[in-house]
């Protein structure tokens, strides 16, 4: 009997590798690269490195399936792994020191204005280089992966309390740092135009 | 206060709406995956020559573990294991004997029913006696 590894969830796949089932985990491979890589690269910023980690992590996901408990998600497990191992690479290689203060910004600048409102599209490029590491995949974990507090908490070995303070932390940056959409709309004209219209002396 | 609680609730807003968009997600190149496995079908074939010394060491330790327990169960407990004492047969030959003295100590009349039981039972055990020394090589 042959069984259809694309009908079974993730824990399931886990379960038949840990019987000695390689499609079984090629299957999960299959599922998780994109995931995994994605994670990583925000993480280490560059593909190369990205590509290199995200397989060693599954080489260490295969070696060390039999300790993993199928009662518990397998995704957690997986980017537990994938976390230690871009730790790891950060460990033996010395990070390269970037100047992230902020630049002031030339409000009369039309390229600053341009690159601001490009950041506002993508803000996880702010948030990697506005949030320490440990922030920022809490908060890739909840958006992108749509993890849940106690997922996270696993995935990154901390308390779930921990992990709500990192991510309230996280969006209370992030708001100091991503140029509000409103907030260009809202030049001194605007401001006396919407109160004079509050006061009603229009 | 209000403003400045609304101003709050805003922003907040306004990054979860940011956050909600979908992020951008750089494919893998196509031949991770293959290089993915690779990489675990490498690591599957070392791990297999890696567990058969240890079920080897296993299967030896285990050898000597039962070993070791049937010595200290001869040396703890010797009479456990010593074959039950064989009655020698110069002690079977004399057993007639003993029931034919016991008969003769007791008065006739009380014992004649039984003494003629004795009797029989002593011949009975003569012959016995005689069958098992005749089958003794």
């Amino acid at each position: 009997m042959t069984v259809d590894y694309q009908n079974l969830n993730d824990e399931e796949l886990a379960r038949e590798s840990q019987a000695g089932s390689l499609t079984a985990f090629e299957e999960l491979v299959r599922r998780f690269e994109n995931r995994i890589y994605a994670f990583l690269f925000q993480c280490c910023g560059n593909a190369t490195d990205a590509r290199e980690l995200t397989q060693d992590t599954f080489v260490r996901a295969f070696q060390a399936l039999e300790q993993f408990d199928i009662r518990r998600s397998f995704a957690p497990w997986l980017f537990t792994i994938a976390r230690r191992k871009s730790i790891d690479h950060f460990r033996a290689r010395q990070p390269v020191v970037e100047d992230s203060a902020p630049e002031q910004t030339d409000w009369n600048d039309p390229a600053a204005l341009l690159t601001q409102r490009e950041e506002a599209q993508n803000v996880w490029s702010v948030a990697r280089r506005a949030l320490p590491p440990g922030q920022f995949q809490a908060l890739w974990l909840q958006y992108v992966e749509e993890m849940n507090v106690a997922q996270i908490a696993t995935a990154l070995g901390k308390t779930q309390t921990h992990v709500k303070v990192m991510l309230w932390r996280a969006r209370h940056i992030l708001s100091k740092k991503l140029p509000a959409p409103r907030r260009l709309a809202e030049t001194p004209a605007a401001t006396s135009r919407t109160a004079i219209i509050k006061g009603g002396s229009l | 206060m209000k403003s400045w609680l609304a101003k709050f609730t805003r922003s907040q807003e306004d990054v979860e709406r940011a956050l909600r968009r979908p992020a951008p997600a750089p494919k893998a190149a196509l031949e991770l995956h293959a290089s993915i496995m690779r990489a675990v079908r490498a690591a599957r074939h070392e791990e297999q020559p890696r567990r058969k010394p240890f079920s080897m060491w296993l299967m030896v330790s285990g050898v000597g573990v039962s070993l070791a327990a049937v010595c200290a169960g001869l040396l703890l407990w010797p009479h456990a294991t010593t074959p039950p004492t064989v009655m020698a047969s110069s002690e079977l030959a004399q057993a007639p004997g003993t029931a034919l003295d016991l008969g003769a100590q007791v008065p006739g009349l009380l014992m004649a029913p039984l003494s003629n039981e004795l009797a029989r039972v002593d011949h009975d055990i003569h012959h016995t006696t005689q069958v098992l020394l005749a089958s003794f090589p």
